[in-house]
Formats: structure tokens, sequence, C-alpha cells
């Protein structure tokens, strides 16, 4: 039974369903998990984070399901800034959106930052730890020094505006390239940690630290470290295994470009949230079963608190630095930290196509002004709002690297729930403020349970469940501490948002057209 | 003072959900102008087979299902239709030898296009006929002659055609115009580059007063911008630069280029390339390309005002 199709033109749609998870998985970029293990061992001692994995398999999938109906009852790009300007009011969809842009631009300065001081940096220095060449040390100081990772930052943002002339296809192939070698990286650390265990750990690292594994348990113990798993600290412990897995609706956000959105976007969200929380379980227990958790947790604890007893040429113990405590091979050496070092370079890359989109789409609807929605006319690139970023990438980059600022911005994963938290009370309301986009939405999202529509009570869960992370991620045992004035820097985003689109707003009314009719839906009978 | 709010929309490419929602456009955006620029009528069929067991099967958007009642045979039709595609009933043996035949699988489409275009007109007259508001509805390059001899109403405010040179409003007249240059489909309504300009011309020496003119011509003027698609080869498959990326290349016509430069008309309303969705200025006249969603049953759009001889703004819209 063929369809018969006659000869037209039409339009390319360039993401599929593999590479739309891809990109998810690529965001939340599994490696980080190596730095995430090593700090929640210090904020929450004795946490067994294995657990937390499963915990945030079932604290995610909720808000994984409302963006999935969401993204299918209105498939377009812009995600929960669509969904939010139509059900509750433009104001807020631009509000959050405009938040979320800014924690996303923060953390893209960041990433060449990440990707030198724990990437390739590392892979000089273990590598010195194994062989006994201390010259190693010199280049690894002179590969994570600011200069350096200044200029690689410099090449890095020129590079991905390049990239972003040369269309999505190309930008997803690249992300393929660099998503294999992050996860072949991993795959490596743990055949490392499969073929060899928790004696030769023991061994080669008394034999190679300069430091004795039982003398660090002791000395941490002493100094009020847990010798043993605590299942209480364990449930807290969740907020970075789900700071981890901040990235996981991102194609929401990119509904529009993506092929058979509505199987696509059920793949590519809830399931790249099962899929990265089931590989950070295998990464927790082969880390945990090899190393022992609380022996990193005490070897971190003793690091953090800049104690005599920690010797190693780390600043932090970040597991796949302990890699050459399990083996001498130079190459699993490179593969485990080059896969560390592309992870940031990576999730930066996603963020930005994002950041883009996002920006593009403001000017589109005429936010911010139409310049910014100019498009190559050969590549269609977007070229005049990916100069802006690559220039804002640039001083945010400059800023992390000189100056103090981003202290003020310590906040930023409470503003990326946040983001989840009105798009949760966007379904909690959705069929009841937008009947008309509800009953015209596919069956999927249509369903009731109890006559109550269950995007709504998906709604409630999913809004429960941010509520309790951001109130986790305002806690002192987050941060190190709780800053009441950076938090309020912070916050500050939002009346900004909601200023910029009133001015805005005030502006185009007087002027023309008023804004709010773009963000009118209409009727389909 | 005269100002005139226009919504223009196109390639709905036989999309009723899309059509519907266009004629909703009033209620929710406040135009008085409606413009449908081109290619009205769908692009395959969808067959939904007869089974001898009092069952259906169909396979639509890549899912094959068997339909064992009635109302699911109503909701699968309204599916089809709302996406753009036609559904044809049938049994196993007659489907068999209608696609084993290119003639009488034409012969249908044609039939099918032709039934949904009454339909449309049908609706537009029972929801805007006499109403307050003027709709212009004009086929495309991918629609056939064969639809031509439909395209008429009863009512004054709803003038359907390939070709047309209409008032909006006592200062602003539209140039209705449904062709391409050549494409690599060779569809019905693609013309040489001369043939276009031929039509302009005519249609421009119907005009009052070009200078506060509205152009709405199918295809986008050549290098604009907003006529930016996939290179394509032989086979029309996409060529693929170095880094697997298509190579885009300009697609639009010169001659519409030419056109715009020669008249300088406030506005050039255009479609036909989907992703390229933008606006662009050539001279003083501005011009702007909605894009097409259809298939997802997204109506999009571009809302203008027009004033006394001038573009006051413009807001691109999907809904």
């Amino acid at each position: 039974m063929a369809v018969f199709p006659r000869p037209t033109s039409g339009l390319v749609k360039e993401i599929s369903a593999s590479s739309a998870i891809m990109y998810n998985m690529a965001a939340m970029g599994l490696p980080f998990c190596f730095i995430y293990i090593a700090w929640t061992m210090i904020l929450f001692p004795g946490a067994y984070l294995p657990i937390t994995a499963i915990y945030a398999i079932i604290l995610g999938i909720v808000p994984a399901f409302v963006y999935y109906l969401m993204s299918v009852s209105m498939p377009r790009s812009g995600g929960d800034y669509v969904w939010i300007s139509r059900i509750i009011h433009p104001s807020i969809g631009f509000m959050v959106n405009l938040a979320l842009t800014f924690a996303l631009l923060v953390a893209i300065g960041v990433e060449p930052s990440w990707t030198m001081q724990w990437g390739i940096a590392p892979i000089a220095s273990t590598l010195a730890l194994v062989t006994g060449d201390n010259s190693l040390y010199s280049l690894a100081e002179l590969l994570a020094s600011p200069t350096t990772i200044q200029v690689i930052g410099i090449i890095y943002f020129v590079l991905i505006a390049f990239l972003i002339t040369r269309g999505t296809r190309t930008i997803m192939r690249t992300y393929w390239v660099l998503f294999a070698i992050s996860m072949l990286g991993v795959l490596t650390y743990l055949i490392v940690l499969a073929t060899t265990g928790h004696q030769v750990f023991i061994e080669r690292f008394n034999q190679l630290s300069g430091m004795n594994y039982e003398e660090v348990l002791k000395i941490a113990q002493e100094l009020g470290y847990p010798s043993s798993y605590d299942w209480g600290i364990t449930t807290f412990a969740i907020i970075y295994t789900f700071l981890n897995l901040a990235g996981f609706w991102f194609t929401a956000y990119i509904g529009g470009e993506i092929k058979e959105v509505s199987k696509a976007q059920l793949i590519a969200i809830p399931g790249s949230l099962i899929a990265l929380s089931i590989c950070m379980f295998i990464v927790y227990y082969a880390t945990f079963a090899v190393y022992d958790g609380i022996f990193l947790g005490s070897l971190a604890y003793l690091a953090a608190t800049g104690h005599q007893a920690y010797k190693l040429p780390f600043d932090m113990p970040f597991p796949h630095f302990l890699i050459s405590f399990l083996t001498d091979n130079p190459i699993a050496i490179v593969l485990v930290n080059l896969g560390f070092a592309v992870t940031p370079l990576l999730a930066g890359m996603t963020y930005i196509f994002l950041v883009i989109r996002n920006i593009f789409a403001w000017a589109f609807d005429r936010v911010i002004p139409a310049m910014f929605s100019k498009v190559h006319p050969e590549t269609r690139s977007p070229y005049v709002a990916s100069i802006l970023i690559v220039i804002l990438a640039l001083i945010f980059q400059a800023l992390w690297l000189y100056t103090t600022v981003f202290e003020y911005v310590l906040y930023i994963t409470t503003i990326i729930f946040l983001a989840i938290w009105f798009a949760s009370l966007a379904a909690i309301v959705f069929p009841f403020r937008r009947k008309d986009i509800f009953e015209a939405s596919p069956e999927i999202v249509k369903k009731k349970v109890g006559g109550i529509p269950l995007i709504s009570i998906l709604g409630v869960i999913s809004l429960a469940i941010t509520s309790f992370i951001i109130y986790a991620t305002l806690t002192p045992t987050y941060g190190g501490v709780l800053d009441p004035i950076n938090l309020f820097y912070n916050m500050l985003i939002f009346p900004i948002g909601l200023a910029i689109y009133f001015i805005a707003s005030l502006y185009r009314r007087k002027t023309g057209l008023p804004l709010e009719l773009s963000f009118k839906e209409i009727p389909p009978y | 003072m005269t100002r005139t709010r226009i919504f223009f929309t196109t390639d709905l490419h036989g999309s009723t959900r899309c059509f519907i929602k266009f004629l909703n456009t009033p209620n929710i955006y406040g135009a008085k102008v409606l413009i449908l620029g081109g290619d009205i009528c769908g692009k395959s069929i969808i067959p939904i087979i007869r089974k001898p067991d009092n069952t259906w099967s169909v396979a639509f958007l890549g899912k094959s299902q068997t339909i064992k009642n009635s109302k699911k045979l109503e909701e699968i039709k309204e599916k089809i239709s709302a996406s753009g595609a036609y559904y044809y009933e049938a049994d196993e043996s007659e489907w068999e030898e209608l696609a084993s035949d290119q003639t009488k699988l034409q012969n249908l489409m044609i039939k099918l296009m032709r039934e949904r275009v009454k339909e449309w007109i049908k609706l537009c007259e029972e929801r805007l006929g006499g109403k307050d508001v003027k709709v212009f509805i004009s086929p495309g390059n991918d629609d056939p002659y064969e639809i031509d001899d439909l395209l008429k109403s009863s009512y004054d405010n709803i003038v359907l055609g390939d070709g047309v040179v209409s008032e909006i409003d006592d200062k602003h007249e539209l140039l209705l115009l449904g062709v391409s240059n050549k494409t690599p489909w060779n569809c019905p309504r693609d013309l040489e580059e001369d043939e276009i300009m031929a039509r302009i011309d005519e249609l421009v020496s119907r005009m009052k007063n070009v200078e506060t003119s509205i152009f709405s011509i199918h295809i986008p003027p050549y290098g604009s911008g907003l006529d930016t698609a996939p290179k394509l080869d032989e086979n029309l498959k996409p060529v693929l630069g170095p880094g697997g990326a298509p190579i885009m290349t300009a697609c639009g016509s010169i001659a519409v280029k030419e056109a715009i430069e020669k008249y300088q008309p406030i506005l050039g309303l255009h479609g036909h390339i989907h992703e390229s969705r933008g606006a662009c200025q050539i001279g003083k006249t501005i011009c702007l390309n909605p894009g097409s969603e259809y298939a997802e049953g997204i109506l999009r759009g571009v809302l203008v005002e027009v004033e006394d001889g001038r573009v006051r703004d413009y807001l691109f819209t999907q809904g």
C-alpha cells in the first residue's frame, strides 16, 4: 500500500530522533558527573550516589513528560517560551526564556575553562604521575593558565561561529563526533575500572601518590568525615545528580527543526533522561566499587579543606584523574581525560545552538530589534544573533577568568529549574486557560485520569518536584553557603525580562502592531 | 488617513486545518484583508484500504494501522485532510489497479484537489461572504490549471484567481500572481523569467498607482534571502557540501526582483520556499516570506499594516 506523492518542493527538517536524543545527552554531559561526584561527596558526606541516579529517574520523568506532551501539543521552536507565552502571558514566557538564556550564557563562558583545567591539563599531570616526568607538571600548569584558556576560548568561539554558518546538518555531525569522543572516554574509564578493581587501586595509590589509603580514611574521620554511607544524606545528595540532568528537555526549544516531532521528542526528552540516568548509575556504581565512595569523599574532603596530608598534583581528586592509579596505559589515560575535555565544549555548543535560536525568536517576535533575526542569504544562518552570542561568550569568559563577578551568578542552577517550574505551572492550567489549543491537541495530550486532564496532574507533580529542587539549590549545603545578596542579583534577571517585554510592548503598541498578536493561537475549527 | 491591517499566508498545500485557521484570522488578529498567496493544493493521496472483514488499513505519518469502526475512520480522514494530504477509500484490488496506472492516478489526484478547493471556497463563503473583510486567494506554481474554473465566488469581497489586480482599500491596490520560475519539478505554473516579467508588466498596466501598491507574487525575488533552498542534483536530492550540510542556493525569480526594483511597490508578499521565512528590503519595498509549516497544522503568516502608501509595521505570526 503506497502513498502517492506528486512532485513538489518541500521543507527539509534536519534533526532526526537519534540526533535529538544525542543533542539532549550532549547538553547534559555524562562526564560532568566526575566533577559532581567529588563535589557531592564533600557537601553531602557519606552519600551513596548510585541510588541518587535511580531517584533522578523517578523525579525527572514527570517533568520530562510535561515537556514531551507540551512539545507535541505545540511543536515549535522556542519550547516553553512558546507555550508559557500562549498559556500564561507573553511577558512571562519571555521572562523565563531570557533567564534561561542568561544562565546558559554564563555556562558557555565557563566551558573552555573546564575543558582546559579538568580535561586537557590533567592529561599532562596524570601522565607525569605514572611516568615520573616532572616537566609534564609545568606543561599542565601552562595548559590551565588563564592566558591559555582565553586563547583556546577565542579559537573555540570563532570555530563555533564558523560552524553555525555551515548549517544545522554540519553542526549535528560535529556534535556526533564530539559526543562519540566523550562517550569513548566514559567507556574507557569503565573498562579500566572493570579490568582492575579495588585492590589494584589501593596498591597503586599507596605506591604512586605519596599518600596512604588507610591514612586518608583515618585523617578524614578524625576531622569528622563519616566512615559509612548515610541514607538520609543520600536523599538530599540527589541535587548534583539532578544538576547533571539539566538539559534533558532542550530539544523542546528546537522542536521546529526536528523530523517527526511527536515520535522524536518522546525518544529525545524522556529517553535522554532515562538513558543518561542509567549511564550515571553505571559510572557511579563502578566508581564507588573501585575507589570506594567513602575513600573518594575523604580524599576530596582533605583536598577541599587544604589539609597537608593531601599531596595529589590536582586541586581536586576527580575520579577521572584517579585513573592513573589503575593503569599505566597512556592511551587509556588520554582517552578518559580527552573524553572529559570535549564534554564542556560540546555542551557549550548545544547551549549556543539553543541560545541563538532564542534570540532569533525574540527578534522575529519583535520583542528585541528585528536586526537580530537577520539571516545570511546563502546559508540561512542567523548571523547577527550568532555574532552577538560569540561576543557575549567572550565577555563572559573574560569575566570568569579575570574577575570574581561570577560569584554573583552562583544560582544559575536555580534559574534553570525555575524555567521548568513555570513550564509546569503552564501545564497545570493549560486545559483550562487554552481550551482551544488543548482540544485541538493530539489524543495523547488530551488524556484524562478520573476526569482530570493528565497534563494538569503531571504539571502539579512536576511543580512539586521542581519546587523541591529549587529549594535544595537554595540551601547552604548546595553552594557551601547561602548568599542572599548573590541570590538577589541572580533573580534580578526575571524583573529585567519583564521590564524588557513591557517596554517593547508599549513601544510597539505606540508605533505599530501590538506584540501580543504574534502569540495568539488560532482555533482550527 | 487610510490604515489597513493585512494578514498574509501562503503554501497551505491542502491543509484544511490551516485553511480554517486562515478564515479565523479576522477574529484573532483584527485583519481586514486576508491574502492566501498560492500553493493551495495538496501533495499526496493516502489510500484507505477497505478489508473484507469490514475493517480498513491505512499508512499515515509512517505508521500502519487497522481501523475497526467508522468513528475512527472519520477521525483518520480528518487528520489526513488536516495534514494537507488527500484520502481515498478503495478496496485492495481497486487501489492496486490505480497505483499501477499513472494516468488514472493523476486523474484521481485532480479530482481530489478539485473537491478540496470546492470545499474550501464553500467554507470561505459561509464564514466570510458578505462580511467587512476582503479575501484574496491565488493558486501557486504547484496548483494545476484544472482548478481555475472553480476560482470564483458569488461574493464581491472574496476574490479568487491568478493574475488579479484589485483594490484593498481606497489607497492601496493588490497585484496577485501565482507563478514561479522554472523548478526541477516542472510544476504547472512554472514560467520562463521573461514570461513572468510580461505578466507582471501587464498586471501593472492595469493599476492606478503602482507606487502605493502591494505585490503578492508566489515566487520570491532572486537573491533576497527569502528564496534560499537546498541545491538539488539531477535526481532531485540535496547536494551536500564538504561537511555534509546541504549546499544552499538562491532560487527566486530574477524577473520578480527586477519588477520590484523597477516598480517599487510598498510591499512584496511571497512564499514558495517554505524554509526561507524572513524579511528584506529592495529599494523602498519591504518583501516578506512567512514560510510554511502546513504539515504540522501550524499557520505561519505575517500581519502588515499599511497606511497612506507606506508600510507602517509588520509582525510574523504562527498560530
